[in-house]
């Protein structure tokens, strides 16, 4: 079973002990399913008030990997959105001792879904009175403070009350934005972007997703519903947006005034919250209606079509890269902007791809995929970035890159590392940035530069695209396989869940992975010292986990000051190597005396200062290496004693014969003496 | 090179011998004609030496203990013939006296002893000393295997191989 599978298995009743209440009052009940209202991975069950029993609230269970909407959801806590559902509390519950979750609880609709395709269409009526105002009260309380809904679609609107005549839009902070939308919501600039990707988008978008909700409630069924993506994107360039959707339906001219201005395909023209809010007094007049894409004045053959849209081109494009690099190579696509689009500057940018000036490296400008991602950028720059498989609109990024870990896309993840990797889109940004005088806001060149980095460093522990993750996902919780149930979302939180788990398996699971490194990385400054010496130790090597141990000793000083014992039984097993290291058996034996000792404490920092193990490692090393040298000479000696036998006869025969000669003149000369003083004294 | 240097030491060797004999040959003739009967005892009481020389022994040390030992002999019993008077009569007479014989060719007994037990007791006393510092060694170098480990004997050996 994979980690995402485990995440999505059912959930199992609050455990004994743990009440699963959010914030003391509001108690979770996840027997009772409200799949009505779950969105996308996440779950919605109902929830009740301990301070009033009348009160009928729902709670959405967010998936770890699900985003959640922090400006949106602060706001909406702040005070009351109209014409949304209420966010009465959100924050991390506990159902057991394994499982954690992040609960967001809201006030129930009473009335249900407002929207049911089994009884058919919606009377004009009913949504004039109903329907357009609390949405537009809404968007123009978002748009006001620069936030977006984002999730406005027939199947999250409901009735607020049991008489079924308050209608409000469903929540829409549990997901990425726009995740959940239907592709015939989304505006030419978002529709071919990733699900997961489509960003936060602009009040425009908002404004978009209610025209085509109007469509939908007064056609009863999805506009385009048996189209695919292609289809409908091409149809709504083509005829334009409001023509498209619009087609075989009998309007009322109100209507279709209303829908002209919501459905205009150009942002700059599309009505906005406040208009919508009282158009009846200040549209004077019958809005245009939008055409779709622009047209150039002629068109340009690629694959087995002509094409006069440049976004219709460019999603062909990214279709056909290797045919796209032809045409890019052929110079007839510079050719095309420059004369059929009138767009010189353009022409020029494109035609540098092609040629040898510009900004990029040889190297990128000999890759077909960053050659025609930036063509396809410049021809459609209001449209997804296009990266190989990567397709994402501004601000998507982040939650794109947090869907690819979800699934365990190793092709998606693949494509993103290479984006970071390539510097294509810090390219793009600086060069708007400059070009435009602002700054994006949607990714920052900082950002991107640091993902940069992490992705050049990609094999080292605390880099790569885990790295890029957490730094541009700042509130996703730790999705270390350690982790996950626990909802981790502080360094702090994670020291105490690792302790646990530690304490729980007698020191034998390990808290270090690629995610808790590039986690810790993320939230903690000045970690690096640790982790960038890592790259050079073998994972489970001893040197790779003294330093394991080190950073977390680190982070206890830093975070946890209290007794970790949980961690010192997992320095004790991680640390087995490193005590193999010590060849003396003595230090050994004393270096470990010294480790359980400390461990007794329960702090790392004291284990690692009892044990002061660089300096006895070098100690040890240098005796060690002294040993050598004197057991060498030893051998070397023994060798030369055992084998001198000859050597030692042939110096005892010349010592015997110098003691013969010295013994032989001594008695000469005493013969002498002796015989002298006898016969002549 | 070394040829040459071996060449060198056999003449001065050769010359060194020549002159030696040179001066035994005067001092003989001079000691026949001034004093016949100590050089009767002294060339009879010489015979060991005399046959060691004859048999070109290489060990020049030891037949030069020989001479010494064999002469710190006959020097008594020639002291006795000059108490006597110095004749060839007591001269034969001391020959004849077996203790006489005795004391001459006893010197040149011990010197032969000496030169065959001498060098097999240093021996002895090498090999024991050598046997002691080798059990020495061993004991340190097990005391140093039991402080490093097993590894240590590889490394040791490894060790040994580079120093080489």
């Amino acid at each position: 079973m994979s980690l995402a599978e485990t995440l999505d298995s059912e959930i199992e009743p609050v455990a004994p002990g743990h009440n699963g209440v959010l914030r003391g009052r509001y108690r979770v009940d996840l027997s009772r399913r409200l799949d009505f209202l779950a969105s996308g991975e996440n779950l919605a069950v109902q929830a009740f008030d301990t301070q009033d029993s009348a009160a009928q609230y729902f709670a959405v269970i967010s998936n770890p990997y699900s985003v959640i909407r922090q400006r949106l959801a602060e706001r909406m806590s702040e005070s009351l959105v109209p014409g949304m559902v209420e966010l009465l509390a959100r924050g991390a519950v506990a159902f057991s001792d394994t499982d954690t979750r992040y609960v967001s609880v809201f006030e129930m609709p009473r009335g249900g879904l407002f929207f049911n395709a089994a009884e058919g269409p919606v009377a004009e009526k009913q949504i004039f009175d109903q329907v357009l105002t609390p949405v537009a009260q809404c968007l123009a309380a978002l748009h006001k403070v620069k936030l977006t809904h984002r999730g406005i679609r027939a199947d999250n609107l409901f009735f607020a009350d049991d008489a079924r005549l308050e209608v409000q839009l469903g929540e829409a902070i549990t997901t990425a934005p726009g995740a959940d939308q239907p592709m015939v919501y989304e505006t030419l600039e978002n529709a071919m972007a990733h699900p997961l990707a489509r960003g936060e988008g602009v009040p425009a978008d908002d404004l978009y997703a209610v025209g085509v909700l109007i469509v939908h409630l007064l056609g009863g069924v999805q506009p385009a519903a048996d189209m695919s993506s292609e289809e409908i994107f091409a149809g709504k360039i083509k005829h334009g947006s409001f023509a498209f959707l619009t087609e075989g339906m009998t309007l009322s001219q109100r209507v279709s005034d209303l829908l002209a201005g919501l459905l205009q395909d150009d942002p700059k023209a599309r009505w906005t919250a406040d208009m919508l809010v009282n158009w009846r007094e200040k549209i004077k007049d019958t809005p245009r209606r939008g055409r779709g894409d622009r047209r150039g004045f002629s068109k340009l053959a690629f694959g087995d079509e002509e094409y006069n849209s440049p976004h219709l081109l460019a999603q062909a494009m990214r279709a056909k890269p290797m045919a796209a690099m032809e045409l890019l190579k052929s110079g007839q696509l510079a050719k095309w902007v420059k004369s059929a689009l009138r767009e010189e500057e353009t022409a020029n940018k494109i035609s540098h791809l092609q040629g040898d000036s510009g900004g990029m490296s040889n190297r990128q400008k000999r890759n077909t995929t960053t050659a025609v991602a930036q063509a396809t950028y410049l021809l459609d720059p209001e449209g997804p970035f296009w990266f190989n498989n990567v397709s994402f609109s501004l601000g998507g990024l982040d939650s794109l890159l947090l869907w690819a870990f979800h699934k365990d896309d190793t092709e998606l993840k693949k494509s993103l590392a290479e984006l970071f990797e390539s510097g294509i889109l810090l390219n793009i940004v600086t060069e708007q940035a400059s070009a435009n005088g602002r700054r994006l806001d949607w990714i920052s060149e900082s950002e991107l530069f640091t993902c940069m980095e992490h992705m050049r460093r990609k094999k080292d522990a605390g880099a790569g695209l885990e790295r890029c993750l957490y730094e541009l996902n700042r509130h996703t919780p730790c999705l270390s396989p350690l982790m996950l149930g626990y909802h981790v979302r502080s360094v702090r939180e994670f020291i105490e869940v690792a302790e646990k788990k530690m304490v729980s398996a007698n020191g034998q699971a390990n808290p270090f992975d690629r995610h808790a490194a590039g986690f810790i990385a993320a939230k903690t400054k000045g970690i690096d010292q640790f982790l960038q010496p890592m790259s050079g130790a073998a994972p489970g090597s001893a040197d790779h986990t003294l330093i394991e141990v080190k950073l977390f000793a680190r982070l206890q000083s830093a975070v946890h000051p209290g007794p970790l014992p949980g961690f010192c039984r997992w320095a004790e097993e991680a640390l087995k190597p490193v005590f193999a290291k010590f060849k003396s058996r003595l230090r050994r034996e004393v270096i470990t005396q010294k480790f359980q000792s400390a461990k007794k404490i329960g702090s790392l920092i004291e284990i690692l200062k009892a044990m002061d193990i660089d300096r006895q490692l070098a100690a040890d090393a240098k005796e060690y290496h002294s040993a050598l040298a004197t057991a060498g000479q030893a051998e070397r000696m023994a060798a030369f004693l055992a084998n001198g036998t000859e050597q030692r006869r042939q110096a005892a025969a010349r010592y015997g014969a110098w003691i013969t000669s010295v013994l032989a003149i001594t008695s000469l000369v005493s013969s002498m003496v002796v015989s002298a003083l006898y016969f002549i004294g | 090179m070394a040829k040459e240097a071996r060449k060198t030491a056999e003449i001065d060797s050769s010359t060194g011998k020549n002159i030696a004999l040179f001066w035994v040959m005067v001092l003989s003739g001079l000691g026949l004609v001034f004093a016949p009967p100590t050089m009767l005892i002294l060339i009879v009481g010489m015979i060991p030496s005399l046959v060691a020389i004859l048999l070109k022994t290489e060990r020049t040390g030891t037949l030069a203990a020989m001479l010494a030992f064999n002469l710190a002999g006959i020097i008594p019993v020639i002291g006795i013939l000059w108490e006597r008077g110095q004749n060839f009569q007591e001269a034969f007479k001391l020959l004849s006296d077996v203790y006489m014989w005795l004391a001459m060719f006893g010197g040149a007994g011990i010197a032969v002893f000496l030169a065959w037990a001498v060098p097999i007791v240093v021996f002895a006393a090498y090999e024991l000393q050598a046997k002691a510092n080798i059990a020495k060694l061993e004991k340190q170098r097990g005391k140093l295997v039991e402080e490093w480990g097993g590894q240590f004997v590889t490394d040791v050996k490894e060790y040994s191989q580079v120093g080489r």
